[in-house]
């Protein structure tokens, strides 16, 4: 700062104190310490009451941000379990459903197995209508498409039939029902299969129940 | 983390394990599926098997698995298990550790502490072979409990009122009835009876034998002798069974079940409720015998029981609900799950050794009886509207229950349906809460059946429908809140009955919801009056001034003034009263 910077603000100054009149401040009376140190007093308890209250405001919305966050866990663990209920009912329901399939298709192939086991009569006198045997040849084939549709079916959804005839029995999969002697071949062969069993995505959606041979 | 002690049935044919969680009840299933059969085997590679997997092989490898090790415990022999000998209680260990790895799965920690239960009759020396198998299965037995103490735990047997229990358990195979005494949350069982070979599965062996007979008689065919045709007949008297149960008539049908002489043999029969129940009144009748006989043990009479409790599948069969309700005069008990039930109270049992908070097992059940009125007999007398319950009280919800009716007259074309709400025989004393007509029926003989079917849902949404069985012609309505109409109507005929007895007329005052502070006011009005008899007449003139204030400011809404002068009257009460 160059010299006549400073007295060019030493004469403002100078024209101020000259201007303003200073008498009220001369002539107030000095203040009352002790009624300032009370109000000092005073003015500090208020300002720590409001601290307080503040702190106290803080620590509410902390508790505050505390319980949101708390509910959103629950809520977010609460919407996760009911998603896998979700799930674990679809499955259950999708497993029901796939069942009674599986239980149409057996009744349809116990039918196509009679029909299979027709023989038109042939004899020297006696000779089936050939109608009779188109129609039911032609219905034979209509019952094999439908039955081959439900297998589709069945795949679609990852459900595969057990294979049991000539296995050993394999608990996990079959249920013994009835057993039959055959020496010629091993102790625990499954001979017949009294009902189907199936598998649903590699868990056993039914037993099958089978004629196992016992040495 | 709390120890968690478990609760489990180990039964003869069956076994469960259950465990309270947040204070409900919960069965751990494995599986999907809640019910391990008591079975242990060897399979092939020498691995252990237990459950369905050794029920599997048994018949073909009887020598490599073992069934119903219950009935052996306590005695001094060894089984013989895939050429090791073995003693029951080790057997009964393997079970008991499944269902422990079961339980621990489902926690995701490890147990190693158990409530076992044990029938009421089982000696000391069956009692500590099953605590022993508990100790070899890495589980330290806290308690053992009988068989009905759990069923009554699982009723809430916790109460502290002193009740006495009938706990009727027929499952698969054994029948077992106990008489216990409930007091202060301690049951002691005062009596037990039972049959070691009687159960549902003679019931199926029933139906079976009445389809084989009616196939032999219809088509000349002997059934016995084909396997496949055999399973499928076996599955279909099961399933007829379980329709039983609910419905007055099972459709046994079963296509292509065999070719005979080159073509194929259909089996179609309808089996009745009232056919079904006289193949197995033998059976029933000894198990009545045997409540006959637990009863004198108990040195008790039917008066004396204040509840029946239904443990056990078999008992979901309607005739012995029927039989307990002749013998007894009450409804008994099944809401609870009759195939849990016993683990069910054995986790409870576990929880209140530990300490911990646990409910009574929740079930949703109506509380009130549903049913019709028909032509019928009351107190042997010919009566027009007697009572017939199908959805009985008590019953856990959703429900559906169908009950047979036959016209009353040749020609009938039309029925009226009546259904109430209440227990009494007389339907007229009961609560109508719906009607309808079915018309257009054959012109037959009298004696043509109309089905009835009941359907509650959890929404106390009650679906009636009639059908003409014949026919199939329906008509059907549905009853909201069946559940809580009862309540306002009975709440309706009582207060009338009771004005009827103080010679009021029967009109129903109509109380308005009024606010607090005019409550408040008409209970100070109450007070003041009370003390007119000893306050001077000046006081008495300034409370009758302010009383009267207070009631225009009532009327005239003023709500500044009347908190004016229930302070004033307030404050005159509290100048009397000190």
């Amino acid at each position: 700062m160059n010299d006549i910077h400073k007295n060019s603000l030493l004469e403002e100054f100078q024209t101020y104190l000259e201007q303003t009149d200073l008498a009220h401040i001369i002539s107030a009376e000095q203040p009352d310490l002790s009624t300032l140190l009370s109000e000092m007093a005073g003015l500090r308890s208020e300002v720590k009451a409001e601290s307080r209250h503040f702190k106290t405001t803080l620590d509410t919305l902390d508790n505050a941000l505390t319980t949101v966050q708390t509910a959103n866990k629950a809520l977010a663990d609460e919407l996760a379990a009911h998603s896998e209920q979700l799930q674990q009912m679809r499955s259950e329901t999708l497993r029901m459903l796939l069942l009674d399939i599986v239980d149409i298709y057996d009744r349809l192939s116990a039918g196509f197995g009679v029909l299979q086991n027709y023989h038109p009569v042939s004899s020297l006198f006696n000779h089936s209508k050939k109608q009779d045997i188109r129609f039911i040849k032609s219905f034979k084939e209509g019952q094999s498409i439908t039955l081959k549709r439900f297998e589709q079916l069945l795949q679609r959804h990852n459900v595969s039939s057990i294979d049991c005839i000539g296995k050993l029995l394999d608990p996990r999969t079959m249920s013994a029902v009835e057993i039959d002697h055959d020496p010629k071949l091993d102790n625990g062969i499954v001979i017949d299969e009294l009902r189907k069993g199936f598998l649903f995505e590699n868990h056993v959606l039914r037993l099958a129940e089978v004629k196992v041979n016992k040495l | 983390m709390n120890e968690i002690i478990i609760g489990i049935d180990l039964g003869t044919t069956n076994s469960e394990v259950a465990i309270v969680e947040n204070g409900q009840v919960v069965v751990v299933a494995d599986n999907n599926k809640k019910i391990l059969p008591s079975f242990v085997g060897i399979d092939d590679q020498g691995d252990i098997l237990v459950g369905e997997t050794a029920r599997n092989q048994y018949l073909v490898y009887p020598e490599r698995t073992v069934k119903s090790i219950k009935r052996l415990m306590g005695q001094d022999i060894q089984v013989d298990l895939a050429g090791h000998a073995y003693a029951p209680q080790e057997i009964s260990a393997i079970i008991l550790k499944r269902l422990k790895a079961i339980a621990e799965q489902y926690l995701d920690q490890p147990v190693t502490k158990a409530v076992i239960t044990v029938p009421a009759y089982f000696s000391d020396a069956q009692r500590q072979a099953t605590r022993e198998a508990g100790e070899i299965a890495g589980l330290e037995v806290v308690r053992m409990i009988n068989e009905p103490t759990a069923a009554a735990l699982a009723y809430g047997g916790d109460q502290v009122e002193q009740k006495r229990m009938l706990v009727y358990d027929l499952g698969g195979g054994t029948f077992d009835v106990s008489v216990v005494n409930i007091e202060a949350g301690v049951v002691e069982v005062l009596s037990s009876h039972g049959d070691n070979h009687l159960g549902g599965d003679d019931f199926d062996q029933q139906i079976i034998e009445y389809i084989l007979d009616h196939l032999l008689e219809t088509q000349g065919v002997d059934v016995r002798q084909h396997s496949k045709a055999l399973a499928r007949i076996t599955r279909a008297a099961e399933n007829a069974k379980f329709v039983l149960s609910d419905e007055p008539y099972a459709k046994i049908e079963e296509e292509y079940l065999l070719e005979h002489e080159g073509a194929a043999i259909h089996l179609s029969l309808e089996l009745s409720r009232p056919d079904y129940e006289d193949m197995i009144e033998d059976y029933i009748n000894a198990t009545i015998d045997a409540v006959h006989i637990a009863m004198k043990g108990a040195k008790l009479t039917p008066s004396d029981i204040d509840e029946i409790v239904l443990v056990g599948g078999s008992t979901r069969t309607p005739c012995i609900r029927e039989r307990l309700y002749n013998e007894f005069g009450f409804e008994p008990h099944s809401e609870v799950d009759p195939d849990l039930c016993v683990a069910m109270g054995a986790a409870i049992q576990a929880t209140m050794i530990s300490g911990q908070e646990v409910n009574a097992v929740l079930v949703d059940v109506t509380p009130y009886t549903y049913g019709t009125s028909a032509i019928g007999y009351m107190n042997v007398e010919y009566y027009p509207f007697t009572y017939v319950p199908i959805i009985h009280k008590n019953t856990a919800l959703p429900n559906r229950k169908t009950e047979a009716f036959v016209t009353n007259h040749d020609g009938q074309e039309v029925v009226n349906i009546t259904v109430y709400q209440g227990e009494d025989p007389d339907a007229l004393n009961n609560i109508k809460i719906g009607e309808f007509l079915v018309e257009g029926l054959q012109d037959v003989d009298a004696g043509n059946v109309i089905t009835l079917t009941l359907a509650l849902d959890l929404n106390g949404m009650l679906h009636v429908s009639a059908q003409e069985k014949a026919t199939g012609l329906e008509k059907s309505i549905t009853i909201k809140n069946a559940i809580s109409r009862f309540e306002h109507g009975a709440l309706d005929t009582a207060r009338q009955r009771i004005n009827k007895l103080f010679g009021q007329n029967e009109t129903i005052r109509v109380v308005k919801n009024e606010a607090p502070e005019v409550v408040e006011a008409r209970k100070l009005i109450t007070k003041a009056e009370a003390l007119f008899d000893i306050t001077s007449n000046e006081d008495k003139e300034d409370m009758i001034d302010l009383i009267e204030d207070i009631n225009n400011c009532i009327e005239a809404g003023l709500d500044d003034r009347l908190h004016e002068s229930v302070a004033k009257l307030a404050d005159i009460i509290y100048y009397l009263e000190s």
